[in-house]
């Protein structure tokens, strides 16, 4: 037995103590209740230190290449590099469950020193402490991240990393992901303990738990996107893919959360359940990012982990359910009249709520229905209107604020409708695309009520600054979308032969000439490439060079051909070219034209900043 | 009718009027896919989308109309299958789905979608 598996049969049991004691401690009265408390918080320390020494351990096979160890084998080789090496300790299941527990435990340890020590900080450590349990039993009985073959002798070599994971945002996207779901465990912890304990003002304390999970999701969803993008060949960064939607789905309950806790007296229940739902979400997506599951009904029988999964978020609505019936007095809510502030935060959660529910039916029924596949129409028909609707809830909510005024209501509308109006006109007149009229109409609708409430003191206000700057982020990656998936044009089986050119005409962009310059072999130690030099033209104007390349990596593995994409960004548009085939003439290409996608990346990294100001600036305020 | 009652009635509606989106718009989106060894079983078949694998070492390409011609798996069943068009990040190994015609034991795919590669698992039990 590995020493690995050893240490994970020891965290658990630690695991396993540590919430007895604490749920022990919360129930029981006086110095016995502080000794069983004492027990708990030791054992927490205890428990996280093995965890991370077993994540160490892992890392060190991968970086001795010990390819015995089954895990090793599957995602590294001899010729990976340094970074991608530590990379591929979660590139797996196991590993990224591992990775999972110790994410979870380091919170627990973050929140016992941050949190003051009551019975609730008390009982949410109980709860994640069994959260943590539940993975390292998962590790224990089925996903063994230190199983050995046992052939007794050295493996030379192993399975290899699949080459189109190394890049570096995908390196980084799990790690962010994880981190976004772990952390989504805090908030539904608190939740429950205070619940119990019928304690009030639990929002304030859960908020920057579910800001750390808001925003580390959406990096992670980002950075997905990013990849997708420049990696995957088909010109687009969402393609509504079940492990896509699986990190979207707590991102948008986790959304909604954070709206809700704006108005806790008005929302109670519905944060209750949001909490929790995220929590059983996070566990989904968790199941489904790293099983396949969602392939055939088949797969979910025969493995057993589904069950696991299963029986956690069971248990996790159950006791909610328990927490939520018993103390029905604690859930009682203030009503609100209609021309409220509280009222379009209502309708805001209710969209988010639509939005979940439409894409988890999305995937899910091809697990639960035999031979069914859902396409993305599915999706652009569902969603589309959803996010319509909400970016100009989103203006009107800004502009009920949370006094009612009919005269500052009519103040700001009179500016913003008229506003919009005028940029749709204008962007149609300028740009000749529909979609992104229609966007940028609404959007600036949105933004200029935004504006128009925002004075310079605010600055001062982290909460009211960070949330702006991801509703301004969120409106610019609208109008990024509307251009990008609606006005991308595409031609596929482009052919030209080295010193040819090629001219396309498109609808919005002009005329399009590609010239292959060059096409050539380069050799390295751990891949073959064979690369095309590109220029491009537009209305006979030099625009730049793009090189796409087809590499043959020196690997075992069936998957180790991979095609590079080139991409030449332009402010407002890209040139995309994926190599689909070659010979010693020429090259098939497929060539995108996409308007607006820089809209997409520049508003994505608007929310970020506006998560981290609310987070940051919104931690210092909870201490002062 | 009071004001407040009015605005659930409006809200109600609208969901409902979205609800009925959400059934039409999920009834044409979903496609039925058959396996490899329903579509041999059928002998012919005219648009359809068969989910499988494609079979490693079993690609030929050829450059003059850029046509890939490969072996496509269930585990249990292989179809030969034609495709022409570029598709980048094409691999051996990997889940792929195909929509098109089959006929004369000869799968013509208008259209080939490769899965997302985060799924992937390692088949266990290959050293070496």
């Amino acid at each position: 037995m590995d020493p690995g598996y050893i240490l994970i049969v020891i965290s658990f049991l630690l695991a396993v103590f540590s919430s007895y004691s604490f749920f022990i401690g919360v129930m029981a009265k006086g110095k016995k209740a502080l000794k069983h408390l004492q027990n708990g918080e030791r054992t927490l320390y205890l428990y996280t230190a093995v965890i991370f020494l077993s994540y160490f351990l892992l890392t060190y096979y991968f970086l001795i290449r010990d390819f015995d160890v089954k895990y090793v084998y599957s995602y590294s080789d001899t010729h990976l590099s340094l970074l991608y090496t530590i990379s591929a300790v979660w590139a797996g299941r196991e590993g990224s469950l591992l990775l999972w527990a110790m994410f979870v435990s380091g919170l627990n340890v973050i929140l016992i020193n941050v949190e003051k020590k009551d019975r609730i900080a008390a009982m949410s450590l109980g709860i994640s402490g069994v959260v943590v349990a539940f993975f390292l039993f998962i590790m224990l009985v089925i996903s063994n991240p230190f199983e050995r073959w046992g052939v007794g002798q050295p493996i030379p070599e192993g399975y290899g990393l699949n080459p189109l994971l190394r890049t570096p945002e995908m390196a980084l996207h799990p790690p962010t992901v994880f981190l976004g779901y772990a952390a989504a465990t805090i908030p539904f912890a608190i939740a429950v303990s205070s619940a119990y304990f019928g304690e009030e003002n639990w929002h304030l304390r859960l908020r920057k738990w579910a800001v750390l999970s808001w925003l580390f999701l959406t990096v992670g969803i980002f950075l997905g996107g990013w990849w997708a993008y420049r990696t995957l060949g088909w010109g687009g960064f969402w393609a509504w893919d079940p492990v896509e939607n699986a990190s979207l789905l707590p991102w948008l309950t986790v959304t909604a959360l954070l709206h809700g806790i704006m108005r806790n007296r008005n929302f109670r229940a519905w944060n209750f359940w949001l909490s929790v739902v995220s929590f059983a979400l996070v566990i989904i997506a968790t199941f489904i990012t790293r099983s396949g599951i969602i392939e055939s009904v088949h797969a979910f029988g025969e493995n057993p982990e589904g069950w696991f999964y299963l029986i956690l978020i069971l248990a996790a609505v159950v006791l909610s359910a328990h927490v939520f019936f018993r103390n029905r007095e604690f859930f009682k809510e203030e009503r609100f009249r209609t021309a409220s502030r509280e009222f379009t935060i209502f309708l805001n959660l209710v969209i988010l709520i639509l939005a979940t529910a439409t894409v988890m039916l999305g995937t899910l029924a091809p697990a639960i229905v035999e031979n069914l596949s859902v396409g993305r129409e599915y999706y652009d028909r569902v969603e589309t209107p959803l996010a319509m609707i909400l970016i100009v809830l989103l203006g009107v909510c800004i502009a009920v604020g949370w006094v009612y005024s009919r005269e500052r209501l009519r103040r700001i509308l009179l500016i913003s409708i008229p506003a919009g109006v005028v940029s749709a006109i204008l962007t149609h007149f300028l740009s000749g695309m529909v979609y992104v009229s229609a966007a940028a109409g609404m959007g600036i609708f949105t933004l200029i009520s935004h504006f128009m409430t925002f004075s310079r003191s605010d600055i001062q206000n982290p909460r009211k600054l960070g949330g702006y700057i991801v509703h301004v982020g969120v409106v610019i990656i609208a109008i990024g979308i509307a251009g990008s998936w609606m006005h991308d044009e595409v031609y596929q089986n482009v052919r030209i032969d080295i010193g040819d050119s090629i001219t396309l005409g498109s609808v919005h962009f002009g005329k399009i000439t590609l010239k292959l310059d060059d096409l050539y072999q380069k050799d390295e130690h751990d891949k073959i490439e064979v690369i095309a030099e590109i220029s491009i033209y537009r209305n006979g104007n030099f625009e730049g060079e793009a090189m796409p390349s087809t590499k043959f990596y020196n690997l075992q593995r069936e998957d180790r051909v991979v095609g590079g994409v080139a991409i030449l960004s332009k402010p407002f548009l890209d040139y995309y070219i994926a190599m689909g085939g070659f010979n010693q003439n020429g090259i098939f290409v497929e060539f995108h034209v996409i308007p607006l996608i820089s809209l997409v990346w520049a508003g994505s990294a608007l929310m970020m900043i506006g998560g981290t100001v609310s987070l940051l600036v919104g931690q210092r305020e909870g201490k002062s | 009718m009071e004001k407040s009652q009015r605005v659930k009635l409006l809200v109600g509606i609208s969901v409902i009027v979205f609800s009925v989106l959400v059934i039409v718009s999920f009834n044409q989106g979903i496609s039925p896919y058959l396996t490899v060894s329903q579509v041999v079983e059928r002998g012919y078949a005219e648009n359809v989308q068969v989910n499988g694998t494609i079979v490693p070492n079993s690609t030929r390409y050829f450059f003059e109309n850029n046509t890939r011609i490969f072996k496509l798996s269930d585990g249990k069943t292989e179809i030969t299958v034609k495709y022409t068009g570029s598709v980048s990040n094409y691999q051996e190994g990997i889940p792929a789905v195909v929509k098109g015609n089959y006929r004369d034991g000869v799968f013509y795919a208008e259209d080939l979608l490769l899965k997302c590669p985060s799924k992937y698992e390692v088949k266990k039990g290959e050293v070496g």
